[in-house]
């Protein structure tokens, strides 16, 4: 997945390292599923099957799947992790070495009809996907560093541990419990330009919290035009599972802010915080109650 | 998070260089893969009623390979620990397996009427004693390695195999593995490397020696009347079973048998003999740094000399365990007059060294040139280099087929084909007790420093 796990324990050394490790192993078993590249993980087989064949997968690959349906369905695509078809090159056995970040794909070019999670059909009973047409590749990277923390989360349930900060990057956070003396686990929001400049405070506990950002030499491409997103500089997702939140911190990212209004409005469980571009400070955007979250804007 | 990941760009890049070869087998293989699947789909036989006997660390990774083999049934779990039952019940309810939890397996022979296969994950001084009752019990087993920490359990298990007529795979799973597969076809088929004179390989695992973990024990213990029931003393001998004698074979056992084995599938032959070094102390300072509450007693490294007689001559060799180091991991070279080569479960360090004397091979152009320390090597694709004796056959198929798979999937695969259409299996019972008396025998020689020479009804079942 790329990035860096990290977890923060209030526990006695030894508990505290052999848990961890035990989360470093079942998030590389996930790896071992999702990965774009590792050429026996579920995605990797799956993105070279002919269209028509299923693939009977994982729990952990089927599960992403099935989420990754979901969200694209509630976002109407904004969530596509279909959507890498439109980088030329990263399908790795194309052999193509370079990976120039698209401007605008044609709509009616081939990268265009191989977008899209309707072109992936999956049966809960027998755990499998079907491509139904060649070429459509799915990465899960935008959704599973947070079904990672989820598994990270049971694991320490499961050890009966209520207390800890989990996160991947940065990018994706759940925090559980409380630290000492505190009613939950204190965030921040930093400017995605200036990551020294602090935008927003609020605390957090027991719920997922996943960011999407354009910094430094990244990109977010929009799905329905290949090009990378240029009308917002962040976008936050606060929802009950990691997954959740890291699927819509991407979808947020695409979406108009009328319709993350009203999405937030239908799922009053999720909560969205919006960076963008203003005339010469930026423009924050919300949406849900964040007053239980106790939000503090030191912009 | 970014869709464009740097990272993976670069990734992506690294890959292409050595993983070219897995990437053109990839392209390939999905076409291959479409009659076997589409028929498959059509067929849908009887799914095989399946259990588990010991879900830890390796039952785990067999079990999530067992939920989705297709018409493989999970319908029972066993386990004495509860936080193993916890994790294999949910494994397999995620999946739509619903399996009836137990601690006892006897218990669950005598409940489970419907089970048809078993596969036995758990300490290798109780393989025996389970596979034989599963055998009894007219079921097929698949059993982990090494078949046993004692030679005359392991006979039994065979004889028992034999006297019911039940199925008995051995969980060497690079039997399976397309890739040793291929190599083998090169060695034997296509005599790529010409007569083998010497080999040589490694497993360098450095062990960390941690305690118990507290929460796990407080929040899940075995009472001390059920450990002692299983033939332990205490949680920690419950958990690091692998550190004593009357649990385990040591290092040799858990990894080099793995290896012991190649070398005896690659020369067709069980050692000659063996003369082998080892001792214990990394682990003992390690376990008292860590005030872990044991004292391991297997040897933490061993160093062993064989020898074999194979038609073509003899061979002879070194091999090496530690879990003192990690360093250079885990391979297996052979070397022969016309070429040598590398091979491992890791694929980055597969490459073949040919001889300058040795004549050009039909698909040398193709294959991928590597410079390893200073020497030029290429990589023996499976595809590309199958190409040698001309046209795909069943088994060049099958190689394809199983090409991306997880390590251990295609040799559970082959035990259910086994039952299902009656192929042969990979590593049958007598084939795992080979290895078995081989790597029981190096301990032996490290044990008491004394060279042993095999006679062949040391290998008979």
């Amino acid at each position: 997945m790329a990035t860096v796990f990290e977890v923060l324990l209030f526990e006695n050394s030894v508990d505290a390292e052999l848990v961890s490790n035990a989360i470093f192993e079942e998030i590389d078993r996930i790896e071992q599923e999702l990965s774009y590249f590792i050429p026996s993980s579920d995605i990797f087989r799956f993105n070279r099957l002919q269209a028509g064949l299923p693939l009977r997968m994982g729990v952990s690959a089927f599960d992403c799947i099935t989420l990754a349906k979901e969200v694209y369905t509630q976002t109407n695509g904004a969530f596509d992790p279909t959507a890498g078809a439109l980088i030329a090159g990263r399908r790795p056995w194309d052999e193509q070495e370079e990976n120039p970040i698209g401007g605008i794909v044609p709509p009616e070019s081939e990268e265009m009809a191989q977008v899209g999670m309707d072109a992936i059909a999956i049966d809960a009973e027998s755990h499998s996907a079907t491509k139904l047409a060649d070429g459509v590749t799915i990465d899960l990277g935008g959704i599973g560093k947070g079904y990672a923390l989820d598994q990270a989360k049971t694991i320490l349930e499961d050890w009966g541990i209520e207390t800890a900060l989990i996160h991947a990057g940065q990018s994706t956070s759940l925090p559980l419990g409380a630290p000492p003396d505190q009613k939950a686990w204190p965030m921040r929001i930093l400017d995605p330009r200036n990551e020294k400049d602090e935008l927003a405070r609020f605390e957090l506990q027991n719920m997922a919290i996943s960011a999407s950002a354009a910094i430094n030499d990244s990109h977010i491409l929009d799905p329905f035009t290949g090009a990378p997103v240029e009308k917002r500089l962040g976008a936050w997702a606060i929802a009950a599972t990691g997954a959740t939140a890291d699927a819509l911190s991407t979808a947020f990212m695409v979406m108009d802010s009328e319709n993350i209004r009203r999405y937030c409005e239908e799922h009053s469980d999720v909560w969205a915080f919006l960076v963008e571009n203003g005339n010469d400070r930026c423009r924050l955007k919300y949406f849900g109650d964040w007053k239980r979250f106790s939000l503090e804007l030191v912009f | 998070m970014s869709k464009q990941n740097p990272d993976n760009s670069t990734q992506a890049k690294n890959i292409n260089r050595r993983g070219f070869i897995r990437y053109s087998a990839a392209a390939g293989a999905g076409l291959l893969l479409s009659p076997a699947l589409s028929k498959a789909a059509i067929q849908q036989p009887q799914p095989i009623n399946t259990a588990i006997i010991g879900v830890g660390r390796q039952g785990k990774i067999l079990l999530d390979l067992l939920i989705k083999i297709p018409n493989v049934k999970m319908k029972a779990i066993c386990d004495i620990w509860k936080y193993s039952q916890l994790i294999g019940e949910r494994r397999c309810k995620s999946y739509n397996h619903i399996v009836t939890v137990y601690e006892d397996y006897k218990e669950m022979l005598a409940k489970e009427k419907e089970l048809e296969a078993v596969v036995i994950a758990t300490p290798d001084f109780v393989h025996h004693e389970m596979t034989n009752a599963c055998l009894r019990a007219d079921l097929h087993v698949y059993c982990e390695k090494e078949m046993s920490n004692d030679i005359e359990k392991a006979r039994s298990m065979v004889q028992t195999a034999k006297q019911t007529g039940k199925l008995l795979q051995i969980g060497h799973q690079r039997r399976s593995n397309p890739y040793y597969i291929h190599a083998h076809r090169l060695m034997h088929k296509d005599r790529v490397f010409g007569d083998i004179n010497s080999i040589n390989g490694q497993w360098n695992q450095q062990k960390q020696i941690r305690p118990f973990p507290p929460r796990l024990a407080s929040k899940y213990p075995i009472a001390p009347a059920l450990l002692k029931k299983w033939g332990f003393t205490s949680m920690s001998d419950f958990y690091y079973w692998r550190w004593f004698n009357k649990f385990a074979g040591g290092p040799m056992a858990d990894l080099g048998s793995h290896q012991v084995d190649i070398f005896n599938w690659f020369l067709e032959a069980p050692p000659a003999s063996v003369y082998a070094i080892g001792g214990l102390g990394y682990a003992l300072t390690e376990a008292k740094a860590n005030n872990v509450g044991f004292t391991p007693e297997c040897l933490d490294h061993t160093l062993a000399l064989y020898e074999w007689k194979t038609k073509q001559g003899t061979v002879r060799g070194y091999y090496q365990v530690n879990l003192t180091t990690s360093y250079n991991g885990f391979y297996e070279v052979f070397m022969g007059k016309k070429g040598s080569m590398v091979i491992s479960e890791i694929l980055a360090k597969h490459a073949m060294f040919k001889e300058r004397s040795a004549a050009t091979l039909e698909w040398e152009d193709e294959a991928e040139k590597l410079e390893i320390g200073g020497e030029q090597a290429m990589l023996f694709d499976p595809l590309k280099s199958r190409k040698a004796k001309g046209k795909m056959d069943k088994e060049g198929l099958k190689i394809e087929q199983d090409l991306d798979k997880p390590a251990h999937q295609p040799q559970l695969e082959n035990f259910f084909a086994a039952i299902r259409d009656g192929v042969p299996l990979n590593c049958p019972a007598e084939v795992g007790f080979e290895t078995c008396v081989s790597v029981l025998k190096t301990n032996e020689s490290a044990v008491t420093g004394k060279k042993i020479t095999f006679n062949s009804q040391d290998f008979v079942a």
